[in-house]
């Protein structure tokens, strides 16, 4: 191949530069929906793409590859939620507080944006890993399953919960607001 | 009964209004082509350069191990610029399929990291290239005698992933900024490492007390296993091969199968008769 003495591995190199190139975007993505801190979520995406690295070789097909990487994110977005708790809110607090709805639609948007993640902030870490891996990152329910390792059947039951709550965190911040703006 | 997917929310019309457009708001949102990059770099000491790059760099009849800090030619940048892929417009287009766009904009990362690289910013390369390079080097001096402090990875780990333990006793208040200004609090896993790596080339045992204090903190850490080989590439940096063979001997048995493995063989094997 390439005249550079590239360490022995270069196969597994290969694989995992194809690897980045396909999931980084979702990756850093998927760590930032589950609670990572935004200044924290580069060296997270760090975090999973060695541990990728690593157990590259030792990966079994008896899961997809998808669900494998999915699988590392919520690891180590669960360590990472663990520390970073205390300073998240404030902020989507704030712009909440700022947004009156109807102003315009950039706005709402924006304000919607902040009630989701406030939503998402406020879901027990079970119920939100299926929610993220199913709403927003579209897996179907066995993948989800998969990558966190429960039965579908409990995930169908976490995704039901958390449904409910965020509907209902909408419904009570959009009720809040509309009697505040009356 | 047989269960099928629930419609997704973002797609639901029963959803309220806001919960759709929050859900697609937050689904379109993706990292920049620079932030990919910088990624991609910051994994290179421990992962190796992207294959990639690689080839194209080859192709210019170049290596990476010469595109050292020191600036390139303009020629160089020319030729580099016109064999990787066009940087694609990094604005958003409005009405997007976010499956399509992250096609169309599938290593687009390259591009900020292959000038990262030309441009000399990539210390990175430079620190690898310095500290790999497989050129037959005389065998270092006397072996120091041992009796420095090893801390080997304590207990193999379980063989799942040690992540979700690992972190969790790390100080509440700190998001270990990228800069990572060393604060009273214990460092992060990340931070030390980061450190550890940056001094190898030129402070190796920096680089190794580092590596040590690493593994008194986290002995299970998510990161142990890049740690030892930071170790020992610093052990071996010293001229303390006895010291470096050891510790690869611990690491092999610690975790058998590892995808460093290679790596460490390789570096050990640098001073080998």
């Amino acid at each position: 191949m390439s005249e550079s003495p590239a360490p022995a591995g270069g196969e597994t190199e290969v694989e995992f530069d194809q690897l980045f190139e396909t999931y980084a975007r979702f990756v850093w993505r998927v760590l930032g929906r589950l609670g990572v801190a935004p200044s924290d979520v580069a060296d997270a995406s760090q975090e999973v793409f060695l541990v990728v690295h690593r157990k590259l070789k030792s990966f079994e097909a008896r899961s997809s590859i998808k669900t494998w990487i999915y699988g590392i994110c919520l690891k180590v977005a669960s360590s990472h939620r663990r520390k970073c708790r205390p300073n998240e809110g404030q902020f989507e607090e704030a712009v909440l507080s700022a947004c009156a709805p109807g102003l315009d639609e950039e706005l709402e948007r924006r304000r919607a944006r902040a009630i989701l993640l406030t939503a998402l902030e406020q879901l027990d870490e079970d119920k939100r890993d299926v929610f993220v891996l199913y709403e927003f990152e579209e897996l179907s329910m066995p993948e989800v399953a998969e990558a966190i390792g429960c039965p579908v059947t409990t995930a169908y039951s976490r995704l039901h919960a958390a449904r409910k709550q965020v509907r209902g965190v909408f419904a009570r911040t959009g009720l809040a607001l509309a009697t505040r703006t009356v | 009964m047989t269960e099928s997917e629930p419609v997704r929310l973002a797609h639901d019309p029963d959803s309220p209004r806001e919960l759709r457009w929050a859900l697609s708001e937050l689904s379109d949102e993706v990292p920049s082509d620079e932030a990919l990059g910088a990624l991609r770099l910051r994994l290179t000491p421990l992962v190796g350069e992207p294959a990639r790059l690689k080839r194209e760099v080859s192709r210019l009849g170049t290596s990476l191990r010469h595109l050292d800090a020191t600036e390139p030619s303009a020629e160089q940048l020319t030729a580099l610029r016109a064999a990787l892929p066009r940087s694609p417009t990094r604005n958003r287009p409005e009405n997007k399929p976010r499956r399509a766009l992250a096609r169309a904009t599938r290593a687009a990362w390259l591009w900020p990291l292959a000038a990262a690289a030309a441009a000399g910013a990539a210390y990175f390369f430079y620190e690898r290239a310095q500290t790999h390079q497989p050129e037959p080097v005389p065998a270092h001096g006397p072996l120091a005698p041992s009796g420095a402090p090893l801390a080997p990875p304590s207990g193999p780990e379980s063989s799942t992933e040690p992540v979700a333990s690992a972190a969790a006793a790390a100080p509440s208040s700190t998001l270990p900024a990228l800069s990572a200004a060393p604060a009273a609090a214990k460092p992060s896993e990340l931070t030390l490492l980061r450190e550890a790596q940056k001094a190898l080339r030129t402070e190796p045992s920096k680089a190794l007390s580092l590596a040590n204090q690493h593994a008194r903190l986290y002995p299970g850490g998510l990161l142990a296993q890049e740690r030892e080989v930071v170790a020992i590439s610093a052990l071996e940096s010293l001229g303390r091969a006895a010291e470096a063979r050891a510790r690869a001997a611990r690491f092999q048995a610690a975790y058998p199968g590892s995808a460093y493995w290679p790596r460490i063989q390789h570096l050990i094997a640098s001073d080998a008769p």
